[in-house]
């Protein structure tokens, strides 16, 4: 009963989403595609917080760096194709996730979350004060990646519509990879870490081997959402990897609830409503919307996602 | 017959406290090896060392006569020794079946696989199955560990150790803390499995420890004191006077 009416529900967002650039305004529309590429985002950090139990505080380190692989990639003039800018995009990010989670991986609990907002601020104050990158100013991205189907339908990425529904397919495709992978083996040993990890490794798995595996693949699925970011803002700049980016979506996926699929999606959203909301009405909206995220945090411990529904399968 | 398990001169010392001191002993496939001891006498510290848990100061392991020491808890778990805790060491937010699913499929080359369900690996399916039907667990698959009874959470205890389908077992306290009718079945339980694995047992339940056990290790401090078939050390006085107290020995 309860399982069918959160289908039903589930359905008829999507219907609405799926509708939204027909009726909707352009500010809406934009609105919502920055919503989708968050939640894109806080679903990459909620895979290493909520399902592996690594808190990370530099995870924006490879939503920015993503961003900044397209713009020093794209070519000035011409457009890329979009599937190539992406592929080159994530799997440049997924080489430095490699990296960076080699070493902080070595650590755990207070120590990993020091060691993660150190590389983040390492990675800032490199692409801040070298000239590599355009410094503080960051790059423009003047020639969007695009996709051209037989010369007979064009993907234009500067079209609000067109951009949108590629975030929203994009939203789709992630939560269902995230899905899937924790119903896979490999998110059995994944769980199995993040409730036991000392028991895990006595059952004969070398659990740092799979907690970099996981590492990897949060900073590619971040590298999605990062790249999405880029395209619709054609800039990308410092801020975009440093920690205030990395701790706003920590606390997206806390406001969400941790551990669940669902979680991102309300956490985000909710957030970027509040703010929104209060930007508008007050010039101390951060007051306003750190009321709110300590009132969730008093009154719902498990998130947002633990109110209504019954827990399924995904345990928190 | 050649043992599966065996420690050769074990002695495992933390900052100035020797807690285990030059220990031997071997077990062998179909043999239940009790270690019994006071509180103290270093028995979990020699499971820890044998399962890889701690590393030896000094002294070897051996594997089917190959020498693992050193080897962490990983390694020892993939050598094919599988072990139970004293404390409940289990994953109590997932289900009984995640439980095992993960002991299970930690012996097939499926573990990084990410895209496929857990449920299209017939194998772990298989395995989870049979273990639970084993331990006498299949009516509560579904269930969460943190729902069970203490004397269910013990049998999903053993039940991962098994899972693993090791060649010896290391079973610490295995009846800690259970009813009497609870410690029945788990003895019952090891009784008809005991053919399958060199087992090696610290077990604090005399009852239990005579009505299953092969052969004997004593420990005191740290030292093995006497070792035997039952009825000697029944009859040891050093063993009568290592669990009565120094004073009352003649």
């Amino acid at each position: 009963m309860n399982i069918i009416f959160k289908n039903a529900l589930l359905a008829a967002l999507l219907v609405m989403l799926i509708l939204l650039p027909v009726f909707g305004e352009r500010f809406y529309i934009q609105f919502v595609s920055k919503i989708l590429i968050m939640i894109i985002f806080v679903s990459s950090l909620n895979l290493l917080v909520g399902f592996t139990g690594l808190v990370s505080l530099g995870h924006a380190a490879f939503f920015g760096s993503s961003g900044y692989v397209l713009a020093l990639f794209s070519p000035i003039g011409t457009s890329m194709n979009l599937f190539v800018a992406l592929l080159a995009s994530v799997l440049c990010v997924g080489a430095l996730g490699a990296v960076f989670g080699a070493l902080v991986l070595r650590t755990k609990g207070i120590f990993f979350i020091m060691a993660t907002l150190a590389l983040g601020e390492m990675l800032f104050y490199f692409l801040h004060d070298t000239a590599f990158a355009g410094g503080s100013d960051g790059i423009y991205i003047h020639d969007r990646p695009g996709f051209n189907l037989f010369d007979w339908w064009q993907l234009d990425l500067s079209n609000v519509s067109h951009f949108y529904y590629l975030a929203l397919i994009l939203v789709c495709l992630v939560l269902m990879l995230i899905k899937r992978i924790m119903n896979s083996p490999f998110g059995r040993v994944i769980s199995g870490i993040r409730v036991n990890e000392h028991r895990t490794k006595a059952l004969g798995y070398h659990t740092y081997k799979f907690k970099l595996v996981c590492f990897v693949i949060a900073s590619m699925i971040a590298a999605i959402s990062g790249f999405l970011a880029a395209v619709q803002f054609g800039v990308v700049n410092p801020e975009m990897v440093g920690w205030h980016a990395s701790g706003h979506a920590l606390m997206m996926v806390i406001l969400g609830g941790k551990g669940s699929i669902l979680g991102p999606v309300l956490g985000t959203t909710t957030l970027m409503l509040v703010e929104e909301i209060f930007q508008v009405a007050t010039k101390h909206w951060q007051l306003l919307t750190g009321i709110v995220v300590v009132l969730v945090a008093l009154f719902f411990p498990n998130g947002l996602a633990g109110l209504n529904f019954p827990k399924k399968r995904s345990e928190t | 017959m050649r043992s599966v398990i065996e420690a050769r001169g074990l002695t495992k010392c933390f900052a100035g406290l020797t807690a285990v001191s030059d220990v031997s002993l071997s077990c062998e496939r179909g043999v239940i090896h009790a270690v019994i001891g006071p509180n103290g006498a270093g028995k979990s510290t020699l499971i820890n060392l044998l399962s890889g848990d701690l590393k030896p100061t000094s002294g070897k392991i051996l594997i089917d006569g190959l020498d693992v020491t050193g080897s962490g808890s990983s390694q020892m778990s993939l050598l094919g020794v599988g072990r139970s805790y004293q404390r409940s060491n289990i994953y109590p937010s997932l289900t009984v079946a995640e439980n095992c699913n993960i002991a299970v499929q930690s012996r097939f080359e499926i573990s990084m696989r990410f895209l496929g369900a857990v449920s299209a690996y017939p194998e772990v399916e298989v395995g989870t199955k049979r273990v639970l039907e084993r331990v006498g667990l299949e009516s509560v698959v579904h269930k969460k560990v943190s729902q069970l009874s203490h004397g269910e959470q013990r049998q999903v205890e053993i039940a991962l150790a098994l899972a693993t389908n090791p060649k010896v077992l290391l079973l610490d306290e295995p009846l800690a803390g259970m009813g009497a009718e609870e410690s029945l079945r788990i003895v019952e339980l090891l009784r008809s499995i005991r053919s399958e694995f060199a087992v090696i047992l610290v077990e604090h339940d005399m009852d239990a420890v005579f009505a299953l056990a092969d052969t004997l290790t004593v420990m005191l401090n740290g030292q093995v004191i006497e070792a035997g078939v039952p009825q000697d050390i029944r009859s040891s006085a050093r063993v009568q006077a290592a669990y009565l107290g120094e004073d009352f020995s003649d």
